[in-house]
């Protein structure tokens, strides 16, 4: 088994960069990686595809349920919802904070990068709690507004929508942050020069070079930020609100508390198949960039 | 001389921290003029058309454009164009977009942007290639299509650093020809920067040397190599002998000098000299001539040696030869007719007193 994958993986690479001639005597490199993927993602993958086809024997009632259900319809409606208000914030506030890092010298600059990556280092759990209590009634936010401002916000900040995009932005902000960094920095500084000593504008130099030539940066890092949150469970479960469920959450449902394996397999075809065709758009918007 | 020159950087200084990349730099440049920059790596000649341009500013000094000091002037708003040695290309524009970018910013319509690119293209020989991607181009192309993005708005001044440093000797001297042609065709003002002192002399109209961050000498390319004013120079520009001496009074219309090794010189003539000041002779290699010992000599300096090294190098015979333990004097004569001298045979150097210069820095 482990023989046949090693030659397809690298008849895979292969394809990517035609030039080079095969070399199947390396392709045996891979396979310590290809055995490991295969025996903790594919095999349990293909586990999962099957259980989602299994009740008793052989159906598609899973699927028809899913489908059927209008519970389904509103989580996957919220699911995707998530995951496009994350990803658009995330580079919203990701980008110019790129652009800020890329403008500085080296040593700011690699401090500002730990800062970026400092919520990496922090398990999302933790995170999540810190965030409840930073955001909550008695929090430090809602504290100050009163304490100085005399301000009382008429909505809550966690335990809803708002809760789920401090808690997602905050998570995805350096998977946007180091793609777009490193676009910027790659860019040679000649092409801003020549383009301002042709008569362009500070504005037009941004919107007409440095811009443009960041896009497939952006759109990497749409793929990233769509990737990680359309499967996010953790954050909308501790920071979101009742209407906040994402299809992550319904599979946990499936799984633990209604123990329906078959549905909760389903799901996570589904889940699969929707990222999957997301992705498969949003690379088509870079390859016509790139063409 | 009452005509404004188009550029005037007036005592211009750029220093980083404790370096100075350029000092007190002063230089007109005049409308058609073709200004090369010449000068070693580091010398601070890039530096200085920086500055031109606007993307280095000034740490003192002043820099007139059409006598309007812009100094403080953003590059943007200084109407000139620059083309660079890596061409600096928008890898995401086809060639025609990247030739129309300065009219796009300009926001001139599309139709005049049509024609004026392809006129741009056709001045440059690629118009067959206006959609193409630079990236699909050869490094000759690149830089065309750089020299007509630099061209097709009629900037004022256009600014050239290295443009063919990345291009090999064959390009290098096509594009030469080119940049030559277009500079004459527009009745452009060039601004160019090199460290090649033969692409120096065969293109600009007049040469500005720099070094150690200074401009050192400016004058024509024919000034330079024949008539330098400092060592530096004679040294820099073109091959050169230069032999040490000190200064012996004026007789008959030439000066003479007495060469450190021995023997008589007469030299141009040099005013403000004291007898018995330590000069420098130079002497190009092409203006001396071989002669056998009884050969018939007269009015020419004179000086004997030995064929050290004797080769043919195409055009020329390269021959050196010893005058005494320290001096050796490089002769260049043209194969074609000038006699052959075997290794380790007595000769007389001949030259005619005129192409004797004294320096005396």
């Amino acid at each position: 088994m482990s023989a046949v994958s090693a030659a397809s993986v690298a008849d895979a690479t292969h394809g990517r960069a035609r030039r080079a001639a095969p070399d199947y005597q390396k392709a045996w490199f891979s396979a310590p990686a290809v055995v490991l993927i295969a025996a903790v993602f594919v095999i349990p993958l293909v586990i999962v595809a099957l259980q989602s086809l299994y009740r008793e024997g052989f159906t598609i009632a899973g699927y028809e349920q899913i489908l059927g259900s209008t519970l389904f319809w509103r989580i996957l409606r919220t699911t995707l919802e998530i995951t496009l208000e994350a990803s658009l914030l995330s580079l919203l506030l990701g980008y110019p904070l790129a652009y800020y890092i890329a403008q500085l010298d080296r040593t700011p600059r690699a401090i500002a990068m730990i800062l970026v990556l400092l919520p990496f280092w922090t398990s999302i759990l933790v995170k999540s709690f810190a965030f409840i209590v930073i955001l909550g009634e008695q929090g430090i936010i809602k504290t100050m507004l009163r304490q100085f401002l005399s301000l009382e916000l008429g909505t809550s900040l966690v335990f809803n929508r708002i809760g789920v995009m401090v808690g997602m932005v905050h998570f995805l902000i350096p998977f946007c942050v180091f793609p777009i960094l490193n676009n910027l920095l790659a860019q040679p500084p000649e092409l801003r020069r020549a383009a301002l000593i042709m008569g362009a504008s500070r504005r037009q130099v941004f919107f007409r070079v440095t811009f443009l030539l960041s896009l497939p940066a952006i759109v990497a890092s749409a793929i990233m930020t769509v990737v990680l949150s359309i499967g996010v469970f953790v954050t909308p479960a501790l920071l979101g609100g009742r209407r906040d469920m994402m299809v992550a959450n319904l599979i946990d449902y499936y799984t633990r508390e209604a123990l329906d394996w078959t549905m909760a397999a389903a799901l996570a075809v589904m889940l699969l198949l929707i990222s999957g065709a997301l992705i498969r758009v949003l690379s088509r918007v870079d390859s016509i960039d790139r063409h | 001389m009452t005509v404004t020159p188009i550029v005037s950087v007036r005592n211009a200084s750029v220093v980083y921290g404790k370096t100075v990349a350029l000092h007190d730099a002063t230089i007109d440049i005049a409308k058609g003029d073709f200004l090369t920059l010449l000068g070693p790596s580091g010398s601070g000649k890039t530096t200085l058309l920086n500055s031109i341009a606007g993307v280095v500013p000034l740490s003192s000094g002043q820099i007139l454009v059409e006598g309007t000091d812009m100094t403080a002037v953003p590059p943007n708003r200084r109407g000139f164009g620059m083309v660079f040695q890596n061409y600096a290309l928008m890898p995401h524009l086809t060639v025609f977009e990247n030739i129309a970018f300065p009219l796009r910013i300009r926001h001139m319509d599309s139709s005049q942007i049509r024609t004026k690119v392809m006129e741009a293209l056709d001045l440059v020989r690629l118009a067959g290639l206006a959609e193409r991607r630079p990236k699909q181009l050869s490094g000759g192309q690149q830089q065309r299509v750089a020299l007509a993005r630099a061209v097709v708005y009629q900037p004022k001044v256009i600014l050239m650093d290295e443009p063919l440093g990345a291009l090999d000797k064959q390009l290098r001297e096509g594009l030469q020809g080119e940049i030559r042609h277009l500079h004459a065709m527009l009745g452009a003002t060039v601004v160019y920067v090199t460290h090649d002192q033969e692409e120096a002399l065969s293109m600009s109209t007049r040469i500005a040397l720099i070094s150690d961050a200074r401009v050192c000498e400016v004058g024509t390319p024919h000034d330079m190599y024949f008539r330098p004013r400092s060592v530096f120079a004679a040294g820099f520009v073109g091959t050169s002998n230069l032999l040490k001496g000190r200064y012996r009074g004026d007789a008959d219309g030439w000066s003479t000098v007495e060469l450190a090794g021995g023997g008589l010189v007469r030299g141009a003539p040099t005013v403000g000299l004291n007898t018995g000041a330590e000069v420098t002779l130079m002497l190009r290699p092409e203006a001396i001539d071989l002669a056998t010992l009884d050969d018939a000599t007269a009015g020419l300096n004179l000086l004997e040696g030995e064929v050290a090294d004797h080769s043919l190098q195409g055009t020329t015979w390269r021959t050196v030869v010893a005058v005494d333990a320290q001096t050796r004097i490089v002769v260049q004569r043209l194969s074609r007719v000038a006699r052959s001298f075997p290794v380790q045979s007595r000769v007389r150097l001949c030259w005619r007193p005129e192409d004797t210069v004294i320096l005396t820095h």
